[in-house]
Order: C-alpha cells, then sequence, then structure tokens
C-alpha cells in the first residue's frame, strides 16, 4: 500500500504541488510564530554589565491575584525594583562574598551645543551608582569619584563625548542639567559587542539622590564567597529572600534584571505570539483543509475509478491519508528553515519601529520547527480524513458518471457546521450592543473572523446565489464571452467558490485585523485633540521631563498653568464566576492641580478635583467593566506589582486618547520605576505675547537638554506618531499572515485554472482563438474578484460596527480609505496574475496535444 | 506559431528533394479554386524529431477530397492517420508541401486566421465527445457560431437538431446524455457553422456497436442528404464501410483507395498492409 502510494506522489507530482505549497506555507507561518514565542521566553540579550555578578535579585515581574481557591498570575510590563534592606539580608546570606544594591536611573552627556550624547551604536547611557562597578568586567583608568560632582565615564560614551579623565561635562539626568568633573574611565572588556546601557558612574550618595528614593534599589548583585558555586549561592540567597516580592536570577537570566527593556520586549513578543497564535493555526487548517479537498477534487476520476476495480473504502482512506502524510511531512520539514528566516525579518522590522531592541535575539531552538512539523502533519491528517469521507461517501458507480460533472450539493455536515458558525459569530458580534464591557468588543471582533472563516466554509452555495445574480448584468455587458463566462461559473461554482474562498478570507481577515486598530486608534487622535485644552506641551529626548519641571515651568513668564503626565501599563482585577479576571489599562499619572485649564477628560460623573494618593479616575469603558462608578472602590495592580484599592472619583469619556485609568503623579512615581514625565502641559497666560512664552519654553533646553515645544494641535501629532507605530506594530507580524494567504489565493487560483487546460483547448478546436478565451478568463476573473470583493467587504462590516461601538462608544468604524482600496486592489492584482498568467501559459500549448491530456 | 517556425526550418533543409508539382506555377502561393476539390493536399510532408530519432509522420502524402464525398482514412497505427487529420484540417502544419482547403492554401494563414477558418469552415468530430460540460446541448452546438460572433439560423438548427434527434434534449447538459447522445451533439455542434468539411477522428471508438452505427448512419445522411463533405480517419472496417471511399496510408504515404467499401474487403486489405 506504501509503496502505491509513494508512486502515486512521485507520479503525479503535479497533482500534490498545490497541497505541498499550502503546507510548506503553514510551516513557515507557524514556525515564525513560533519563534516569536520562544523568544518571549528566551533571553534575547547577553548580560554586561552583571556578567561579573553570578547571582543577581531583581523584583518580581509578576503578581498573582487569589480568589476563593483560584488564582490567576500576569507579567508585569516595567522594571520592578529591589525593597533597599534585603541588600543587607543578602549580604547576610551564607556563601554571599558581596552584595551591591544597584541603582540605575536616566542619565546623558550633554555636548557643548546642548546636545544629547549616545554611546557606541547610539546607544543610550544610563546612570548608575560607583558601587556596581564591581559587579561587571570593567577596567578602571584614572581615580573612583569621591564627591558628590565627580563620575567616571564608560569609554564608549567618553569617546563620543570627546572627553578625557579630568575635562568637565553636563550631564543631564532626574533633575536639572548640572556640569560633572569627569576623574576616570572605566573600559567594558566583556562580551556581547558594543555595551548596550554604557554606565555613567556617579559616587553612591549622588545616585540615591538622582535615583530619586532610598526604599528602593534597582536590583542587587551578588558577589560569592570564595569556594561558593553559582547553583549553591542562587539556592541560598533563594531560601533567605523568600516570602519576598523578588527574583533571584542566575546565568542568562540575569540580563532581564539588566536590560527591563528587553523583558518589556519579551512581554510584547509572548502577547503577540498568544493573540495571534490561535489566528495562525485556524488560518493554516481552513487554507490546508480547502486545498487538499481542491486536489482530491481534481482527482476525483481516477479515485472513482479504483473504487470501481475494487478498493475499498478503507483503502481509499488509507491511501489519501498516506500520500498527504508523505507530502505534508516533506513540506513541513522544507518550510522550518524559511520560516526562522521570515521571524528574522520579522525581527528587523519589529526593530525598526521600537517594539523590540534593535541588539535583541530571537532564539532559534527546535522546538518551534517541530511543533511547526507536528502541527502540519496534523492539520493535514485531519482534512484528509474529511476529504477521503466524502469521496468514499458515493458509490463508486455513481462517482464515476458524476465525476465529469460537479456535484452542486455540499455536503450536510458541512453546511450545518458552516451555519452554525456564521450564528455564533454574528451572536459574539452583537454582544456589544448589549455589553459595555471590553469583553464584548473582543468577543466581536473574534465573532467577525469567524463569521469570515463561516463565510469560507458556505463557499459554494454563497457564490452559486451571486453568479446567478451577477449572470444578468455580466451577459448583458459582455456579450456572448460574458454568456461562456457566465455558463462556466455557474457550471462549476464549487470550482469557483474554492478559488473565492481563500480571496474573501484575506479581504475579510484584512479588513477586521486592520480596521479595529485604525478605529481605536481615530478614536484615540480624535479624543487627544479634543482632549488636550493646553496651549503647549513639553516632552523630551531624553528618558523624559525632570519631577520639579511642571514647578518651574510654571514659574515661567506669561505661564498661567502646568502639569506633568505620565503614562504606564497598569492592571486591574474583578472577581468573574468565582475566580480572578485580570484586566491591563493604560493608565496616565497627572500632578494634581489646576487640570481643568489643561485637559478635558470629557469627565460625566463626579470631577477630577478629588484625585489624589487613594482615589482613581476611570474611563466608562474601564468602569463599565470593572463595575464601578464613583464612589465604588476597584482594585489595581500598580507597576510594581502592589495592589492598591483606590475610591473612584471621577468617570470620562476619552479613555481611550488619555488612558483608561487616571492617577495622582504620587500614585505612579511610588510604584513604577519611573522617576520623570513623558511630557508637561503648558497653559499661557490669558493674553500673554505667545512668541515669548515658545521662546521661554525652548529656552528650557539649557537645563533640560533635549526638551521639545509643540503647539496644541502639535501634541496630537506626537500622540498620532506612537499610535501609528503602534498600529504598525500591530500589523507587522500580520503581514506574514497575509502573506500565506496570498499564497494560498495565488496557489487555488493557479491550480484551478491549470486543471481548465483541455477545457481551453477544446474551446480553441471549435474555433475561439486565443485572445477570446483570455478574454472569457477575463470576464470570469472579473466575477470572480467583484464577488470576492463585496462578500469579503460585507461580512466583517457588522463586527467592525460593533466593536467600533463597544471601543469608541460610535457606530462607524475608522476606515481609512486608501487602506482599505489597498487591500482590495492587492488582493484583485494577486488573483487576476493566479488566474490569466497560467491562462495564457495553458494557451501556448498546441490545442491538439492539448485535448489529449487526461481529464 | 511554433508551427510555422518549424515549417521554415525545414523548408531550409538542404537534403530536401524537389517534388513533382513544385515546378507547376503557383501565383503567390494561393492556388487556383478548384471547385471540385474541398480539401486538397499536394506533397505533403511532416517529421517529428530531428537526426536519427525522426519520425516521418507523413512522406510526400498527396490526396483530394470532393465536395459532397465522405472519404475514410484507414491505416495501421503509426501510418500517419492523426497526422494527417491534423494537416488538412489546419490544427498543425506540415514541414513541406500545401493543404488547400476551400480554395484557401493554408501555410499563406496567420495562426488566428487559421482559427478563423477552421471555426468558419471546418467541423471537428473527436472520439471522445468533448463538449463543454458547462453548456447545455443548445450552447454547445451554437459554440462555434457563437465564438465567430454570427447569429444562428434558426431553421438550419431545427433542421439540424431534429436530423441529430436531439429536439427534446436541447436544455440538457452533457452529463445528463447517453455517449451516443453526446457523440450525436458533437456532429450537430461540427454542422453548426455549415462547414465545407467536417473532420472526424474515430468517432465511433468509444461508443457500442450499436450507438455506433446510428452516429456513422447519421454522419452518411449528412452527406447524402445535404451535401456536406466528411473526412473520417478510422481503424474499423465496419465504420469504413459507410463511406463512399476508403483511403489507406501507410508509413505516411498514400498506399491505395477502395470505392464501394464493404466491412470484409477493408479488413481483408487492411490484413495485406500488414497490421491492424
Amino acid at each position: 500500500m506504501f509503496r502505491l502510494v509513494v508512486q502515486t506522489v512521485k507520479e503525479r507530482r503535479a497533482g500534490f504541488v498545490g497541497a505541498f505549497v499550502a503546507l510548506f506555507g503553514a510551516s513557515v507561518l507557524i514556525t515564525a510564530f513560533g519563534v516569536i514565542l520562544q523568544s518571549g521566553i528566551g533571553s534575547g540579550v547577553p548580560v554586561q554589565r552583571y556578567a561579573g555578578a553570578p547571582v543577581v535579585v531583581g523584583g518580581e515581574r509578576s503578581f498573582t491575584v487569589h480568589e476563593g481557591k483560584k488564582s490567576k498570575t500576569k507579567a508585569l510590563t516595567d522594571a520592578v525594583g529591589v525593597p533597599a534592606d534585603l541588600v543587607g539580608t543578602v549580604a547576610r546570606t551564607e556563601g554571599v562574598g558581596r552584595a551591591v544594591g544597584v541603582l540605575d536611573f536616566p542619565a546623558q552627556l550633554v555636548d557643548g551645543k546642548g546636545e544629547l550624547v549616545r554611546g557606541a551604536g547610539d546607544r543610550r547611557s544610563i546612570g548608575t551608582n560607583w558601587g556596581g562597578v564591581g559587579l561587571g568586567p570593567f577596567e578602571r583608568s584614572g581615580q573612583e569619584p569621591r564627591r558628590a560632582g565627580e563620575v567616571v565615564l564608560e569609554k564608549s560614551v567618553a569617546d563620543r563625548a570627546g572627553v578625557k579623565a579630568g575635562d568637565s561635562v553636563r550631564i543631564a539626568s532626574t533633575r536639572a542639567a548640572s556640569p560633572y568633573k569627569v576623574v576616570g574611565i572605566v573600559t567594558y572588556t566583556g562580551g556581547g559587542g558594543a555595551l548596550r546601557t554604557p554606565p555613567v558612574f556617579f559616587t553612591d550618595d549622588e545616585a540615591r539622590l538622582l535615583f530619586g528614593r532610598t526604599d528602593q534599589v534597582s536590583a542587587i548583585g551578588v558577589l560569592a564567597a570564595k569556594g561558593t558555586d553559582t547553583g549553591r549561592l542562587a539556592d541560598r540567597v533563594g531560601a533567605a529572600l523568600k516570602g519576598t516580592r523578588t527574583d533571584v536570577r542566575t546565568g542568562d537570566g540575569r540580563s532581564s534584571v539588566e536590560n527591563p527593556d528587553v523583558a518589556t520586549a519579551r512581554g510584547s513578543l509572548r502577547e503577540l505570539a498568544g493573540a495571534l497564535g490561535g489566528i495562525v493555526i485556524l488560518i493554516t487548517m481552513v487554507v490546508v483543509g480547502s486545498t487538499l479537498a481542491l486536489g482530491v477534487h481534481q482527482r476525483r476520476r481516477e479515485l472513482a475509478l479504483l473504487r470501481v476495480v475494487g478498493a475499498t473504502p478503507k483503502q481509499i482512506h488509507k491511501m489519501i491519508s498516506g500520500e498527504t502524510l508523505v507530502v505534508s511531512l516533506v513540506a513541513s520539514v522544507l518550510g522550518c528553515i524559511p520560516g526562522a528566516a521570515a521571524a528574522e525579518v520579522l525581527r528587523g522590522a519589529l526593530s525598526v519601529i521600537g517594539v523590540v531592541p534593535e541588539d535583541f535575539e530571537f532564539s532559534y531552538g527546535p522546538l518551534p520547527m517541530v511543533a511547526a512539523v507536528v502541527i502540519g502533519v496534523i492539520a493535514a491528517q485531519v482534512a484528509a480524513f474529511a476529504v477521503a469521507r466524502r469521496v468514499v461517501s458515493v458509490r463508486p458507480v455513481e462517482a464515476l458518471s458524476a465525476a465529469r460533472t460537479e456535484q452542486p450539493g455540499l455536503g450536510r455536515a458541512r453546511v450545518l457546521f458552516g451555519v452554525l458558525l456564521f450564528v455564533l459569530g454574528l451572536g459574539a458580534a452583537l454582544l456589544p450592543l448589549f455589553f459595555g464591557s471590553v469583553f464584548a468588543a473582543a468577543g466581536a471582533a473574534s465573532g467577525g473572523l469567524v463569521m469570515v472563516i463561516a463565510i469560507l466554509m458556505l463557499a459554494p452555495p454563497v457564490v452559486a446565489r451571486a453568479t446567478r445574480l451577477l449572470a444578468a448584468p455580466f451577459q448583458w455587458w459582455f456579450g456572448r464571452l460574458g454568456r461562456l463566462a457566465v455558463a462556466n461559473t455557474r457550471a462549476n461554482a464549487r470550482r469557483l467558490a474554492a478559488g473565492i474562498g481563500p480571496l474573501i478570507l484575506a479581504i475579510g481577515f484584512a479588513s477586521v485585523q486592520l480596521f479595529i486598530p485604525t478605529t481605536t486608534a481615530g478614536a484615540a487622535e480624535e479624543q487627544a485633540r479634543a482632549g488636550v485644552v493646553a496651549d503647549y506641551t513639553v516632552t523630551s529626548e531624553a528618558d523624559g521631563l525632570p519631577v520639579d519641571a511642571p514647578r518651574f515651568i510654571e514659574g515661567l513668564d506669561g505661564v498661567e498653568s502646568a502639569t506633568g503626565t505620565v503614562r504606564i501599563d497598569l492592571f486591574a482585577s474583578i472577581r468573574m464566576l468565582d475566580s480572578p479576571e485580570i484586566f491591563k489599562y493604560q493608565a496616565q499619572g497627572l500632578t494634581p492641580g489646576r487640570l481643568d485649564r489643561l485637559v478635558d477628560l470629557d469627565v460625566t460623573e463626579g470631577g477630577l478635583d478629588g484625585l489624589s494618593a487613594d482615589t482613581v479616575a476611570l474611563s466608562s469603558a474601564a468602569a463599565g467593566t470593572l463595575g464601578a462608578g464613583v464612589g465604588d472602590t476597584v482594585r489595581l495592580h500598580l507597576p510594581d506589582g502592589q495592589t492598591m484599592e483606590p475610591r473612584v472619583v471621577a468617570v470620562y469619556r476619552r479613555g481611550l486618547g488619555f488612558g483608561d485609568v487616571t492617577l495622582s503623579y504620587q500614585t505612579v512615581l511610588q510604584h513604577s520605576s519611573r522617576r520623570m514625565y513623558d511630557s508637561v502641559l503648558v497653559r499661557a497666560e490669558e493674553g500673554a505675547d505667545r512668541q515669548r512664552v515658545i521662546d521661554e519654553l525652548t529656552g528650557l533646553n539649557d537645563r533640560y537638554p533635549g526638551v521639545l515645544v509643540r503647539d496644541k494641535g502639535g501634541l496630537s501629532a506626537a500622540q498620532q506618531r506612537t499610535a501609528t507605530v503602534g498600529l504598525v506594530g500591530n500589523a507587522l507580524p500580520l503581514v506574514l499572515v497575509f502573506g500565506y494567504i496570498a499564497v494560498a489565493v495565488a496557489n487555488t487560483l493557479v491550480m484551478t485554472t491549470l486543471s481548465r487546460t483541455r477545457e481551453f483547448a477544446l474551446l480553441r478546436l471549435v474555433g475561439a482563438t486565443p485572445d477570446q478565451v483570455m478574454r472569457m478568463m477575463r470576464t470570469e476573473t472579473l466575477m470572480v474578484i467583484l464577488i470576492a470583493v463585496v462578500v469579503g467587504s460585507a461580512v466583517p462590516v457588522l463586527p467592525l460596527m460593533t466593536v467600533s461601538l463597544g471601543l469608541t462608544g460610535s457606530l462607524v468604524p475608522h476606515i481609512p480609505p486608501l487602506l482599505y482600496l489597498a487591500i482590495v486592489a492587492a488582493t484583485s492584482a494577486l488573483a487576476a496574475a493566479a488566474v490569466l498568467v497560467p491562462t495564457r501559459l495553458a494557451l501556448r500549448a498546441r490545442p491538439v496535444e492539448a485535448i489529449g491530456l487526461r481529464e | 506559431m511554433g508551427g510555422r517556425e518549424r515549417g521554415m526550418r525545414t523548408e531550409g533543409l538542404p537534403d530536401a528533394p524537389a517534388r513533382e508539382d513544385a515546378a507547376q506555377p503557383r501565383p503567390d502561393g494561393v492556388a487556383a479554386p478548384d471547385p471540385r476539390w474541398v480539401v486538397r493536399l499536394d506533397g505533403v510532408r511532416k517529421t517529428y524529431g530531428r537526426g536519427a530519432g525522426a519520425v516521418h509522420a507523413l512522406r510526400d502524402l498527396s490526396l483530394a477530397f470532393a465536395r459532397g464525398s465522405f472519404t475514410a482514412v484507414m491505416g495501421p497505427s503509426g501510418s500517419g492517420k492523426s497526422t494527417f487529420l491534423h494537416c488538412a484540417a489546419g490544427l498543425d502544419r506540415p514541414d513541406a508541401g500545401s493543404v488547400v482547403l476551400g480554395g484557401t492554401d493554408l501555410s499563406t494563414l496567420g495562426e488566428v486566421e487559421l482559427t478563423m477558418m477552421r471555426r468558419e469552415r471546418v467541423g471537428f468530430v473527436f472520439q471522445a465527445y468533448n463538449l463543454m460540460s458547462a453548456l447545455t446541448v443548445a450552447d454547445n452546438i451554437t459554440l462555434p457560431l457563437m465564438l465567430a460572433g454570427r447569429r444562428p439560423d434558426h431553421q438550419w438548427m431545427h433542421q439540424l437538431v431534429t436530423r441529430v434527434g436531439l429536439a427534446d434534449r436541447m436544455n440538457h447538459r452533457p452529463a445528463e446524455l447517453s455517449g451516443g447522445q453526446q457523440q450525436r451533439v458533437a456532429i450537430a455542434r461540427a454542422l453548426a457553422a455549415r462547414p465545407e468539411v467536417v473532420f472526424a477522428d474515430e468517432p465511433t471508438g468509444a461508443l457500442d456497436t450499436r450507438t455506433a452505427q446510428q452516429v456513422l448512419r447519421l454522419l452518411r445522411e449528412v452527406v447524402d442528404d445535404l451535401g456536406q463533405t466528411v473526412v473520417m480517419v478510422t481503424h474499423d472496417p465496419v465504420a469504413a464501410s459507410y463511406a463512399h471511399r476508403v483511403v489507406f496510408l501507410r508509413d505516411g504515404s498514400h498506399a491505395e483507395e477502395m470505392t464501394r467499401p464493404t466491412p470484409e474487403r477493408v479488413a481483408e486489405r487492411m490484413t495485406g498492409l500488414g497490421e491492424w
């Protein structure tokens, strides 16, 4: 039996190309997403500054919510500090030679022109305490800093700034820029290329001052006493720190303590792989299934013949499953390497837009590849079983006579399943009409995808109906060749549906996946534009604006009021069906004061005046999801993993533009690693000289190097840029999925077109010129595209509307016309090429030869 | 396009022998219309492949088919029957010699003109019925007319479908018909454009004896009653016996011919030709 199978696959290689392409692409896609997921778990960048410390203690970057017997753990997105008193605890642990509390904070050199200096490879330097120098492989020259005004620079930064020991430099840190004397230079001698974060060493006291708080350190570096091995040391430190919110790390794991941005990137990668992983597998299964079905459909005559000469249904099952196994194994294995390459390309793209640091490395272990092969083979086997079942469900003789024509009916199971899926998707899409929570919007979005896939399953009857509708206009418009095209499409609805299906998937999937983020971004932009009533926004090219900035700016001539804002991610949890449910939110921290003069969050209940260290304001969306109103308390989980239960003092509408949670800046400062403001909103005095105010603000560069001043509109422009980056970041990984769908589109269309070589030959023998055949095919293709565009665009409309309602409160989704046109144009061009190029090729064969081909 | 190139290349070969009729003056390659012959092949040669592996499918074949005649072309396999049919119908180009169909020298026509010529003047009937499964019987019959942009002549269509006995099947799909019925549709399609000649390639090859007889009788009727010209390639002596004349090919050239054939005489002659 197996010999026969291998023989068939070898002999009829062409017949399996379609299935091969679909499975190969699936393997590429799954491998790529597997690599992303794995990289979200792996290390990403090497340890550098802490390479000399075998054990590093960092804050625990996750938190757990308990609710009754059940609990849920979520990863935090930002750096988490370590309580300062634990340095002593670690130092007293047996086997520890020395424990160093490291303080990391933003610090950049300023050159003579007031511009910020970067390290080698454009890296940002970091301020840290001299005590930490012993943790890394640094070669020292010169002296160590002893007084508050002395610093030691890492060589790459010193070289960039062109300073040497003994020179004086200005350094912008968490306070106004001030002069320091360089007393020494250290050179990094470890591996991993140039230092990611070249350090600027301050005295321990000065560092503590700049770090901004005394109760915390960024991390604890642990040096072993002589004769203690790393594993032992880690175990002992772990035991000593039991019950504290810390993580004891060794080896590559230390890197995520040293580089909180890498840990954040890993979190985004995990999130990305999680969000798209399910969709990727679903789509590959649908594509593999429909391609296999098409391939077997094209061989139905041969299979019918086999049954007539005595193959039992079981043998047919075995044969199809065997062939599929051979093809899927070969295709999946071959797809692994290009899959890794695709992941690498994606890594490059993601680093360009800043989702991952540019030196972040993906980990290419074998696991994603094994997963790709296993998933590919299983998906193919499931599809093969379904296809074979359909083949054997017809009696052999019937099969032979039916083989020549189309069977118009679909399997009852498929219709039932398709209708069920559609109804389910529709139900999910309607959720936002009844529930205000973010669940409903997410459900509606998945509902949209489910509806698209359901239409894919029901494609034959849908396409048949559509062709009937289009028949009259096409015949009228395209004359006799139109009639021929219409006859072909109507008689071969199944073949046509196989080609249209992936097209509908392409357009529908792209619409759902792209127009939801554009809707959110559009609404956010709109809200930000409407909500900022300040005249100017001050931001910085450095890591932010120091905490004294708002007060200092308020003191400037012509400035009426100013407030600092900072954006963070935080979480809220509620109890749902006896188990905890956690939601991630964007939050903003504001300095309480005359906020009404600066921002208008469109408060519907309560007021922002009540904002303090133990109160919070929520967007209506968050309030809806959390089931809280003014006066209620909500449970928040802050960036450092601490839980607080603040009272709600206001509910506002503009959550998309400003974040769903608004806290006082004090709360943010205390519970995050943030030491600086992202921006300061400024309102000028009534009747003040605008130009003078702008001059005053740009003059801040001396004190806060790197400041940028934008007028009110400039803020939304800046936010728009961030939003665009977010949008592109969301869409980039989708490019892989789109690519796969495009391959599926081309694949099925080429398959169906090439199978018509005989038909083209016949037409030519009875008198059609090659030109007429081309014209007929153009007409058919137009019909295919028309149906696909209409159906593919129409199905997501309802879910997009309801998602928009759930997210923005408006039923009208924000659909950029150019983006929509680009989707339609790209899909149409692809479809046209996939039909017309093979047609042209098929027409090159002499008709008398072509007609002798097997059916 | 390939055919023309191949033809020119071979004509240029130095070893091409002079043909008898090559000396006859022909004004610009256009033969003088001869009303008696619908199709006329003169010294047609066709070779596939080159060098030692070359197959000489036709060697200096000269044949003519009179208007209103029913001719069967027979021969053992490999005798060049199919190549003859393709050359005579303008589906393939000979390497040398001329094919004149209805007064036009086919070698003067380009590919598109050849297609136009075929759909105006030639009808085909194949062994496998080769109908468009997507079209109804009626649409299949009028397909050549439609492609040529001509309106079907209703009276003629009515006459045609009545004669082939399919008047009540016009709205069926080919798949709903028996093999014999499908072949009758193919014959009606071949006749729809009132071609000068109908070429049939083993038209009864896929049919049982009784159905085959009906189809052959139909072919003979269209010749006798409608004055159609039919050239049929076959290896079946019974099928050949329905023709006015049987032409035997051997090794790509005209071996002999027979008028008023009977199955027995044809079979005997075929045996004489060595193989079948």
